[in-house]
């Protein structure tokens, strides 16, 4: 069972390069234009990983993250923020509300994939 | 699919998503033209430019990431209150979305000018930010470099609840140089005392690095609330696994393709700084700005092996590495040597600026919804259009097929009625997919109402109504043009200066309305002014100086106005080089013939102009009237028939040449296929004439029989036929034999052209 990450980001050129890049190492790549919608499918699926933008329409980033770690399948998985969001106070908030760590765009398609393969090592 | 091919994928969706961006962002730019303080406008101005900028650069478009980021700021600063909009930056940028749309279609070599043009305008709009405040915190020399550091760690209880896991951070640890890592168990519960969801342990770590403290503590800015760290130097590098810090002297050479692979030279730096300190001694020049291709050299001081420095340079084959140890003596003063902060590095740590800027609290909920949409290629579709074209044919020939049958059986009946009925849910279901809204061709026209408006020192609004009408795309596409032409005669033409507009009792400000309307299977469009109309004795004037009027002739006011769409007339007293000159209505009005539509035009002096055009939902189906001409097939657009009368030939010569039948009393023109196209065959007694409305004019044309109602999916002929005007395309017929589908425009045209003279038909 290839491992699944789910991406959520108003941006579809971030969704899609995202979901190349980690389709090519094998995981299973899910997307969602926005914090409601990542939402949706985060229930209807369990994710290994969540990688999730923090200004989104809708609902964004924190409150997506905050919402998830309501949720007891998703207590423990690792969430990270994909963000430019270079103000730390918008990182910390997203800390607070439960994010592992952060990405931060724009990324190398190497260097966000050896990330990802960190703290989600693909199924051997 | 390696990296190179996900970056060109990458940069191919990245111009789909732009473009949509840019769509939005003149919107809402507009929207917040008519009022600065448009909040929701703002935010939508500023998340189009953030997501420009940070999708742009994750894309390869570094440049252009780089060019936006300055709005972006411009656009923050107004959302969190510090800066008030007003016209003059709304007005640059619009200018700037106007650059980067020539910059997205400029041809890779040329982006970069696009770029470079408009940089006095993002200058301009830069110039607006309020001043940050100068103070910037006291740099503090570092402290002379430590040789390594001993270092607890200790996560929360609540650790993992982060998703985080210990384990991440010493390996992190270990990337900075040889450890030793020992876990403290002390803390360690009785195993019946113990919550399996809750962190215990804690680690002790000797770390052997020459590097700053602040780089020990950014491999746990993830968990710095969730932890407790302790730092110590070492006062002598403490021995790990007998490896002692080294210095190196390296050299690589970055070409122009590392440049253009978006982060590449940052997450080197950011990779060597975590395998030590660096100091860069030469660099390669910056033209204008940017980094150019070149020579770079530097000092790294590290405990991990020439490998590992290897490895960080394995994403850049072509550096051309050297490394060569320096001896102690050499003695380089690391404690100068904290690495330059990297572009992307993963922390950035908050400086004075970023840290006096209020959070915005989140992001309001912006109100437009999208729909779940799915981007297909519209070549993929127009596939998809022809091959249930093709099924449908098949349907009819199986339908045809039947008919030869002596007696159909039961099952057979069964399965072509259902086949029948799938074939038409199938083609109804495909064609739908091709619509579009036209509010997407509307909404271009806000952009060209300001521009022209301003250009012209006339205020106008501009009325949209029936945006979500849908059209096939491909009507829609070749629509925009004729659109174009309209919409700017109305404003050059048709709305008067604000000045005369007061003087005849009006409201200073013009009113430009576009609307769409579906009606059966066609949509009727319609661009309208409240201006000063058509003057019908100056459009006489003109058609008669341009010698298309005799002088003696008295035709109808609408017959007057009807002329503006002939070549070559212009209304306008001084050619503007807004609308050109007058090689324009007659243009517009081929085209939308063209789409098999028409246009009609009222008007009243001083009270404005409307130009109605009808379309046909779709081109690619066609409701046709069967018709037979000696033994062959053909087929005209329904939507042209009025009726169907009988012709006798005793009827046809007592004519005398003059090819008019009588109709309720009026005379119409008819025109005789088989003489048109010179078929010898001896013709019916009784021959048809459809009477089809044309051009607001009743002509005939005379076929041997109607054979009634025929749904035909259209095939283009081809190029070898695009000069065949009196066709405007063929079908195949459920027999397997062609039919020829009329272009009524062009049959007339060419009729008149070829002998309407000489059967008298005046059309």
């Amino acid at each position: 069972m290839p491992k699944t990450v789910i991406t959520v980001d108003d941006s579809m050129s971030i969704r899609e390069t995202v979901k190349m890049i980690l389709a090519s190492a094998g995981y299973q790549v899910l997307t969602a234009e926005d914090g409601v919608k990542g939402l949706q499918i985060c229930q209807q699926q369990k994710a290994d990983l969540i990688l999730s933008d923090l200004n989104m329409p809708n609902m964004d980033g924190t409150t997506l993250i905050a919402k998830l770690r309501t949720l007891p399948q998703y207590r423990f998985t690792p969430i990270l923020m994909l963000t430019t969001e270079s103000q730390e106070e918008k990182k910390l908030a997203g800390k607070k509300a439960g994010a592992t760590g952060w990405i931060v765009k724009p990324f190398d398609p190497a260097k966000l994939l050896a990330v990802v393969q960190k703290v989600c090592p693909p199924s051997p | 699919m390696n990296f190179e091919e996900i970056q060109r994928r990458s940069r191919e969706v990245f111009r789909q998503e732009a473009t949509d961006l840019l769509i939005e962002l003149e919107a809402a730019l507009l929207a917040l033209e008519s009022d600065v303080a448009n909040e929701d406008a703002i935010n939508r101005v500023f998340r189009a430019m953030h997501t420009l900028k940070g999708s742009g650069a994750t894309s390869g478009f570094a440049d252009l990431s780089d060019f936006v980021h300055h709005v972006e700021d411009v656009y923050n600063a107004a959302r969190e209150g510090r800066l008030r909009l007003d016209s003059r930056m709304i007005d640059l940028t619009l200018k700037i979305t106007d650059a980067v749309t020539r910059y997205l279609d400029a041809p890779a070599a040329d982006a970069g000018a696009v770029l470079a043009a408009a940089q006095d305008t993002l200058t301009a709009l830069r110039t607006c930010l309020p001043k940050r405040s100068t103070e910037t915190v006291a740099s503090v020399a570092p402290a002379p470099g430590p040789t390594g550091w001993k270092i607890r760690f200790q996560p929360e209880p609540n650790f993992f609840q982060s998703g985080s896991d210990p384990a991440l951070f010493l390996d992190d640890l270990r990337t900075l140089g040889p450890c030793d890592i020992r876990a403290v168990t002390a803390g360690l519960p009785a195993l019946a005392a113990m919550d399996p969801e809750l962190s215990y342990l804690a680690w002790e770590i000797d770390l052997a690095t020459p590097v700053a403290q602040s780089a020990v503590r950014d491999v746990f800015t993830f968990v710095t609330d969730e932890c407790k760290l302790e730092l110590s130097p070492h006062a002598a590098a403490p021995v790990v696994n007998g490896i002692v810090p080294q210095r190196w002297l390296c050299e690589f050479t970055t070409t122009a393709d590392m440049l253009a692979a978006p982060g590449l030279l940052e997450t080197l730096w950011l990779d060597l700084g975590k395998l030590g300190s660096y100091q860069i001694r030469q660099s390669p020049p910056a033209i204008e700005g940017k980094k150019s291709p070149g020579l770079w050299r530097f000092e790294l001081e590290t405990s991990s092996g020439v490998e590992a420095i290897r490895d960080t340079f394995a994403f850049m084959m072509h550096a051309d590495l050297k490394i060569s140890p320096i001896s102690a003596a050499a003695g380089i003063d690391l404690s100068l040597t904290e690495p330059a902060a990297p572009a992307i590095a993963p922390v950035r740590a908050a400086t004075s600026e970023q840290r006096e800027t209020p959070a915005p609290s989140a992001a309001p909920a912006i109100q437009r919804q999208q729909d779940e949409t799915l981007r297909v290629s519209s070549r993929k579709l127009d596939h998809l259009v022809n091959l249930v074209g093709e099924l449908v044919i098949l349907r009819s020939q199986l339908h045809d097929a039947c008919g030869l049958l002596p007696e159909i059986p039961v099952a057979l009946q069964g399965v072509a009625e259902g086949l029948q009925r799938l074939t038409s849910e199938l083609r109804d279901v495909v064609l739908d997919v091709r619509m579009m809204p036209i509010g997407d061709t509307f909404n271009k026209f806000q952009r060209l109402t300001r521009d022209m408006s301003r250009e012209l020192g006339k205020e106008v609004d501009l009325v949209i109504h029936g945006a979500d009408t849908e059209m096939d795309k491909t009507v829609l596409d070749q629509l925009a043009d004729p659109l174009v032409h309209l919409v700017r005669n109305c404003l050059d033409h048709g709305l008067e200066p604000a000045a005369q507009r007061v003087a005849a009792g009006k409201s200073p400000r013009g009113t430009l309305r576009l609307s769409a309307e579906q009606k059966g299977d066609r949509v009727w469009l319609c661009v309208a002014d409240d201006g000063r109309g058509l003057s019908a004795a100056k459009i006489r004037a003109k058609a008669i100086d341009r010698g298309l009027l005799a002088a003696t002739a008295t035709p109808s006011e609408a017959e007057l106005f009807q002329m503006i769409f002939l070549p070559g007339f212009s209304t306008a007293e001084v050619v503007s080089k807004v609308s050109g000159r007058g090689v324009g209505l007659d243009v517009v009005k081929k085209r939308i013939e063209q789409l098999r539509g028409t246009v009609e035009l009222t008007s009243r002096p001083g009270q404005g102009t409307e130009i109605r055009l009808s379309l046909p939902l779709t081109l690619a189906i066609i409701e046709g009237l069967m018709v037979g001409v000696d033994g062959d097939r053909y087929i005209m657009p329904l939507s042209a028939a009025r009726e169907t009368i009988e012709i006798t030939r005793a009827q046809r010569t007592a004519g005398n040449g003059r090819n008019i039948v009588a109709l309720r009393g009026e005379l119409v023109p008819y025109l005789r296929l088989r003489d048109l196209f010179g078929f010898g065959s001896e013709s019916p007694d009784v021959e048809r004439v459809v009477i089809i409305e044309f051009e607001d004019k009743r002509v005939g044309l005379v076929v041997d029989e109607v054979l009634g109602n025929h749904q035909t999916v259209l095939k283009s002929l081809g190029w070898l036929s695009q000069r065949v005007k009196i066709f405007s395309g063929s079908t195949v017929l459920g027999n397997g034999r062609a039919a020829l589908i009329f272009d009524i425009a062009g049959l007339v045209d060419f009729a008149h052209s070829q002998q309407g003279a000489a059967l008298g038909l005046e059309v």
